[in-house]
């Protein structure tokens, strides 16, 4: 129980800190960096994350960090079973459901190092996003996001990450903004700038605004209404 | 006599205010008459790096919102903001550029909620080009885009293309349901789109 309790708590802030590890060399890993898939400017790199080691510093290993409490996790990165990378992240609670954190995410072809703001909370799945600040190497100029999601059933252990990101040359291979650029480039139907397409629409709406929204209210208005003509008659009637 | 005829106007009185309020509480969602498109003035600013949005502005329909992030539905299609105490927050797309960043950046929101009434793009059908959407992000920029179309379609003939094809300018697309619920899916019909350029970023 304590340690899936320090697990999910680190499962929601793994990224938000910066320090390397000094036992960031992957045993398997390949040299060229783990598979990134490439659209447009933009690239995506997924990877899971199993935590190795973890720190919750003043809290403990039971209780949720009060605000000012430090503490930090270390995750191995994998690819289909093959170790790829890890990362080391330092934390700082900033209230009782938010902490600060950095990360440094390190590959053998380079480092994306991450920094923003993470929910923080006992919660079994969790989903949030931080920001990609800078890397070097193949990463050289890295800004995008990652986003976390908990693995089900891993008590916060495990985690998939996605980063989508451009580097610095990868924009400079990109089309810049013209005056004249209010137009689509690409033809109707082809998009390298959203690297995952969505097909059809969106079912963006419940429908409750859609009928007869307080039925409730007419309904007992009809009632009475009803029920007053109807005595009204009656009286009439009656005379 | 005199008793049952005034219990009698109450309540006729009553019913009659109860209907009243009813009908004029009723929420209609504004739809876009037709599709509106303006490129008068604008002047698309240079793209920013890419950076994670935080909170949406659109003083035009008053609406302030923080915004968390969708991904694909299982289905394929653009997944949307589930159930629970986050349903009434947009969420960005992250497959999409992050807003200010070169690209279509893609912003979806609820028109409205099963039970309750209006959700969070509720008034989107409102809008009309010209009128300015703020989006605060993570690098403490903000990317102020200027509206230049707003447009309904149907859901089966969604132009993919048109809202997710790339783009040589920063471009954000705002989402949301409209039109009629359809009896045989029990869904709206129709998907609300609010075309937008990025014409100006500030500091906070």
């Amino acid at each position: 129980m304590t340690t899936s309790r320090s697990t999910r708590i680190w499962a929601t802030v793994t990224f938000g800190l910066g320090m390397t590890l000094a036992a960031a060399s992957p045993a398997a890993a390949d040299p060229a960096g783990p598979k990134v898939s490439t659209a447009g400017s933009t690239y995506t790199l997924t990877v899971l994350s199993h935590e190795t080691k973890s720190d919750m510093g003043s809290a403990g290993p039971t209780a949720m960090p009060k605000p000012g409490d430090k503490f930090g996790f270390a995750d191995d990165l994998s690819q289909g079973g093959v170790k790829v990378g890890s990362d080391a992240v330092q934390c700082t609670a900033v209230s009782g459901a938010k902490s600060s954190c950095a990360a440094t995410t390190t590959f053998d072809n380079g480092t994306l190092v991450l920094k923003g703001t993470t929910p923080m909370s006992m919660a079994e799945e969790m989903e949030f996003d931080v920001p990609i600040v800078s890397g070097t190497g193949a990463y050289d100029g890295a800004a995008g996001t990652m986003h976390l999601a908990t693995v089900k059933g891993t008590h916060g252990a495990d985690a998939n990450l996605t980063f989508i990101y451009t580097t610095a040359s990868s924009l400079a291979k990109a089309p810049s903004a013209t005056a004249a650029g209010t137009k689509t480039v690409a033809k109707a139907g082809s998009a390298s700038q959203v690297s995952k397409v969505p097909s059809g629409g969106a079912e963006s709406g419940g429908g409750s605004t859609a009928g007869i929204e307080h039925g409730w209210m007419l309904g007992l208005g009809a009632v009475a209404a009803a029920a007053g003509m109807g005595t009204l008659a009656f009286g009439r009637r009656g005379r | 006599m005199r008793t049952r005829t005034t219990v009698g106007a109450v309540l006729a009185l009553t019913g009659g205010c109860l209907i009243g309020t009813g009908l004029s509480a009723q929420s209609v969602a504004p739809m876009p008459a037709a599709h509106v498109t303006s490129l008068r003035g604008v002047t698309p600013a240079a793209p920013l790096r890419p950076s994670p949005p935080v909170s949406i502005d659109i003083a035009a329909i008053n609406l302030h919102a923080p915004l968390g992030s969708v991904g694909l539905a299982p289905d394929g299609t653009i997944g949307v903001p589930a159930p629970g105490p986050d349903y009434d927050v947009p969420g960005w797309y992250r497959y999409s550029p992050t807003p200010g960043a070169l690209g279509p950046a893609v912003i979806i929101g609820h028109l409205d909620t099963l039970h309750t009434g209006p959700s969070v793009f509720f008034r989107l059908g409102e809008l009309t080009p010209g009128q300015r959407i703020e989006v605060r992000r993570a690098d403490g920029r903000i990317a102020v885009f200027q509206i230049t179309a707003i447009a309904a379609y149907a859901k089966r003939l969604f132009p993919t293309g048109e809202v997710f094809g790339d783009l040589g300018y920063a471009g954000l697309r705002l989402i949301t349901c409209g039109g009629p619920i359809e009896p045989a899916t029990g869904h709206y019909r129709d998907n609300t789109v609010v075309f937008a350029t990025l014409v100006a970023t500030r500091s906070r």
